[in-house]
């Protein structure tokens, strides 16, 4: 296999390498599809997927908005805690934005930019769970 | 994931904890890995060793790269694709059960990530209203909608109200023609479609 872009991309990649994390537990993809649900109100940008992630009884289920080339993440996390943040982190190791989650489990992120997006979920009582990287 | 900035002072090591990019060509790469298989490269970008790494990616991004490329996304999506692939396999270094299968893993998961994101562009791909003008007259305003779906939820309320199991199902045969098999004898659906219409017209007109 040959071709000058066979390498493209080696720099993302090589930048990808980080072994500090190898300790936080995942949240696999569970699903991921077009939009289930019948947008409501034209004010909210349309979904363009739906997707959610496990690990153990915790589930984040996710809708990617996008409206040009703005997108917005919002969902719900199931699982049982009192307290809980949502980090959302770019591959150069950006934080891009921090929610608190509300009573219900919802939670919004606006106004980001397009590419690779991993979160973290941080608990009050338990460690920390980060999803797989997905493509916003 | 990949922040710390490059130690200097590890440039010469073969142990390098969380490194940023390196921009070197792949021919100028050392050898320490040319000969290992990938499950031994493997082991070692997992105790941090990143030139086993570096050789992981020279050795399977043209793969990676071809696969994406087959996919004819856009250049900015096959490049998120690629970049996806790579931050996902080192997420899941720690849980390959296979390593000495990586080159399947790595082919399985740019196929997947390449097909969802072809299916997303699809359901996002811009496209400018003025070409669908013509078809404008034919798609029900917002306000028929509506109607129709609250005369629907009438209909489906009156249907649940009906006790006898025959003519419920005769009533969603009628209503919905694809949601229940289709009775055997054409006379005895007549008989309930029938009788279900006229228990209809009956309860629709106590609504």
């Amino acid at each position: 296999m040959s071709g000058t872009w066979a390498f493209e991309g080696r720099d993302a990649a090589l930048a990808a390498f980080d072994r500090s994390a190898d300790g936080t537990e995942l949240a696999e993809p569970v699903r991921e599809g077009g939009p289930r649900t019948e947008v409501m109100r034209s004010t909210e940008d349309p979904v363009v997927a739906e997707l959610s992630f496990g690990f153990e009884d915790v589930r984040i289920e996710l809708r990617l908005h996008a409206r040009e080339r703005v997108r917005t993440v919002s969902g719900t996390v199931h699982g049982d805690f009192a307290y809980a943040l949502l980090e959302a982190r770019r591959p150069d190791g950006h934080r891009e934005d921090v929610v608190s989650i509300e009573e219900t489990g919802d939670f919004v992120i606006p106004d980001l930019r397009r590419g690779p997006l991993c979160l973290t979920l941080r608990r009050d009582d338990a460690p920390p769970i980060t999803t797989e990287w997905f493509i916003l | 994931m990949g922040a710390g900035l490059p130690d200097q002072s590890h440039e010469d090591s073969e142990t390098v904890l969380s490194t940023g990019p390196r921009h070197e060509t792949p021919g100028s790469l050392a050898t320490t890995g040319r000969g290992a298989d990938d499950a031994e490269l493997v082991r070692r970008a997992l105790l941090g060793e990143y030139p086993a790494w570096r050789d992981i990616v020279d050795r399977h991004l043209p793969m990676v790269n071809a696969i994406a490329r087959s996919y004819r996304l856009s250049t900015p999506d096959r490049e998120d694709v690629v970049q996806t692939v790579w931050l996902t396999l080192n997420q899941h270094l720690p849980r390959l059960r296979e390593p000495r299968h990586l080159k399947a893993w790595l082919s399985r998961v740019t196929r997947d990530k390449c097909l969802r994101q072809r299916e997303r562009d699809a359901r996002q791909y811009p496209t400018d209203p003025e070409a669908f003008a013509h078809i404008g007259g034919a798609a029900p305003d917002p306000e028929t909608e509506y109607l129709r779906k609250e005369r629907d939820a009438t209909l489906r309320r009156a249907v649940d109200g009906l006790r006898d199991p025959d003519e419920r199902r005769a009533a969603l045969r009628y209503l919905e023609p694809e949601s229940v098999p289709r009775a055997e004898d054409p006379r005895v659906a007549s008989n309930h479609r029938r009788r279900m219409v006229r228990r209809l017209r009956d309860s629709l007109e106590d609504v």
